[in-house]
């Protein structure tokens, strides 16, 4: 008997912790200097974030609320849950290990209760408005409609994320239900027939082979004009980009928040700035991760002279669109008067600090966002 | 003819230190124990891994100028698992817009190691073996005057080894054809050089 051997579950649990642990990496002084510049920021907008939630979620609670709004909360919860859950697939299914783990003889039931568990940790935020609206509630029924709702939409989100689309139908279906006035027996019911339907999912031969999807010529010539970093950022690094986007667009929402609520002066927020310093920070490290994960996967290929200029473009283009997207949204808000000097200054920074990336300059980690936030004092007005 | 020459090079891994050698038309096993530092003798030849010091030589130009002109096959298929076998195969061959056989002769080729069936597959569903051939048939397309294959006969099944040989046999003529291998005896019949890297005798 192998009295340390691990659990499937303490394995899941320690790859869900190592897989948010890296997609954090270099992240983590991005926030930092996000959280220095904006801590009223982040609050207002995590106060606000619970209480519309908490709001469209005590909706659905309330026996006399229309049909449509109910139905536009589930739908919402819905899209919600997924998109988060699909955005942490990785670290909550652990999917790219599972043709391994399936050939062992672990029961489905300890798949299920794993998946089902992280899954529910990567609600995350997701909890504070469920909590507040199930503590001020104080019902049975509250609690259960509540509780209904959470695994219902799981049921569903487990199903398709595990790519068995016909096993969510059940549990989507037991989701609409909820749209109907709150009654104990559709409740129960709701809960049996999604749960039912995720159990069976999990038991053995419940999927076919998929037959394999290709993409289009002109997708494919693309794919390979680009060195194969187009396809490289929709697969590997999609979750990476999409929470540095994230940033960037939490950056603006605070922003647009705080000029909403300063309705006292005629001052607007100077949102390229914030904007541009946060972009400048969250994006400048991409150019650099793309190349050099490109350039170690396909590693026979890395003394290709014609291989290195192929991906010049897209690594380099992408980033730098993107940054330059983040800073004119953000201009459209700017409230400044000297749009083109805080972009020309941000713009500056952004390519300093793919150059130093580029060339491995280590300081760069902590110079970057010390230098976006010296820029927001100066260029904000805050000195 | 392509005259692939190395320079008094020294290696950052393995026991190859100071090494001097032409290569010429042909096929040129390189053995010897693992870790002596035959396949990072491939990387550097291939430009993947700098060498220390010294240097590698197509027809008396800096190989790093030339990197058109040799492919490398290597022993671990790349961890991409989710990428379509034909578009990581058009993909390497495309990047050797001279040197590379017509489409028919490409077919052909992948017909011999049988790999027509699995083309539209995903590369991480692929056996070891098939990814391997796989590699092996991007570089046998690919043809440019250096083609440096590291263990190609590991994990592939015997007809296919047969078929791998019969495609050499005939390109050796005109390219420089270098394959690091433990199983020397399985290419034997293409009559070629035999290089034996050395285990450094520890002091």
């Amino acid at each position: 008997m192998y009295r340390m051997s691990p659990t499937y579950y303490q394995l899941r649990r320690l790859h869900f912790r190592n897989t948010i642990k890296a997609w954090l990496r270099g992240i983590d002084k991005a926030l930092l200097a996000f959280a220095g510049v904006l801590p009223i920021g982040i609050l207002a907008v995590l106060a606000v974030f619970v209480l519309v939630q908490a709001e469209a979620l005590r909706t659905l609670l309330r026996a006399e609320a229309p049909i449509e709004q109910r139905l536009a909360v589930i739908v919402a919860w819905q899209f919600v849950t997924f998109v988060l859950l699909r955005a942490l697939r990785e670290a909550v299914l652990m999917p790219k290990a599972q043709a391994f783990f399936s050939s062992l003889p672990i029961p489905c039931s300890s798949e299920l209760q794993s998946d089902f568990t992280f899954a529910l940790q990567g609600y995350s935020l997701l909890w504070a408005p469920l909590g507040w609206v199930a503590y001020t509630s104080q019902t049975f029924q509250a609690w259960l409609s509540l509780g209904v709702l959470v695994v219902a939409s799981l049921c569903a989100n487990l199903a398709l994320l595990r790519a068995r689309p016909w096993h969510s139908l059940p549990a989507l279906a037991a989701l609409l239900t909820l749209a109907l006035p709150p009654r104990l027996p559709i409740l129960f019911g709701a809960a049996a027939v999604a749960g039912l339907a995720l159990w069976r999912s999990y038991l053995p031969g419940s999927v076919r082979a998929a037959k394999p999807s290709r993409a289009g010529a002109l997708a494919e010539r693309l794919s390979i004009r680009s060195g194969l970093a187009l396809p490289f950022l929709a697969h590997d690094l999609r979750s990476n980009v999409l929470v540095r986007l994230g940033f960037i667009a939490a950056t603006l929402a605070a922003c647009l928040l705080i000029t909403t609520l300063r309705t006292h002066d005629a001052a607007g927020t100077r949102s390229l700035v914030f904007v541009g310093a946060v972009a400048a920070v969250t994006l400048y490290p991409l150019p650099s991760l793309w190349r050099s994960a490109l350039l170690t996967r396909l590693h026979f290929l890395a003394g290709q002279a014609d291989f290195v200029r192929r991906i010049r473009p897209s690594v380099y283009g992408i980033p730098a669109l993107l940054f330059g997207g983040a800073l004119l949204v953000a201009a459209c808000f700017d409230a400044g008067e000297s749009a083109p000097a805080t972009s020309a200054i941000f713009g500056t920074l952004f390519v300093a600090g793919v150059v130093a990336a580029r060339c491995g300059v280590q300081m760069a980690s902590w110079l970057m966002p010390l230098s976006s936030f010296v820029a927001v004092l100066i260029l904000g007005g805050i000195l | 003819m392509p005259r692939l020459s190395l320079r008094e090079l020294v290696l950052p891994r393995g026991s190859i230190d100071s090494l001097t050698i032409d290569f010429g038309p042909g096929v040129h096993l390189i053995v010897g124990p693992n870790g002596v530092g035959k396949t990072s003798l491939l990387n550097t030849i291939a430009g993947t891994l700098p060498a220390r010091t010294g240097g590698v030589f197509l027809d008396d130009q800096p190989m790093i100028s030339r990197s058109a002109a040799v492919v490398l096959a290597p022993n671990v298929p790349p961890d991409i698992p989710w990428i379509r076998a034909r578009l990581l195969f058009d993909f390497v061959v495309s990047l050797y817009p001279a040197s590379r056989v017509p489409a028919g002769e490409a077919d052909a080729i992948l017909g011999q190691l049988n790999l027509l069936d699995f083309m539209d597959q995903p590369l991480g569903t692929l056996s070891a073996g098939t990814a391997r051939k796989l590699l092996l048939a991007a570089a046998l397309v690919a043809r440019p005057q250096v083609m440096l294959f590291d263990e190609p006969t590991n994990e592939i099944d015997a007809a296919s080894i047969d078929a791998f040989r019969a495609l050499i046999a005939p390109i050796a003529a005109r390219h420089v054809v270098l394959v690091t291998t433990h199983h020397a005896g399985d290419l034997m019949s293409l009559e070629p050089s035999v290089l034996t890297l050395a285990a450094r005798i520890p002091h």
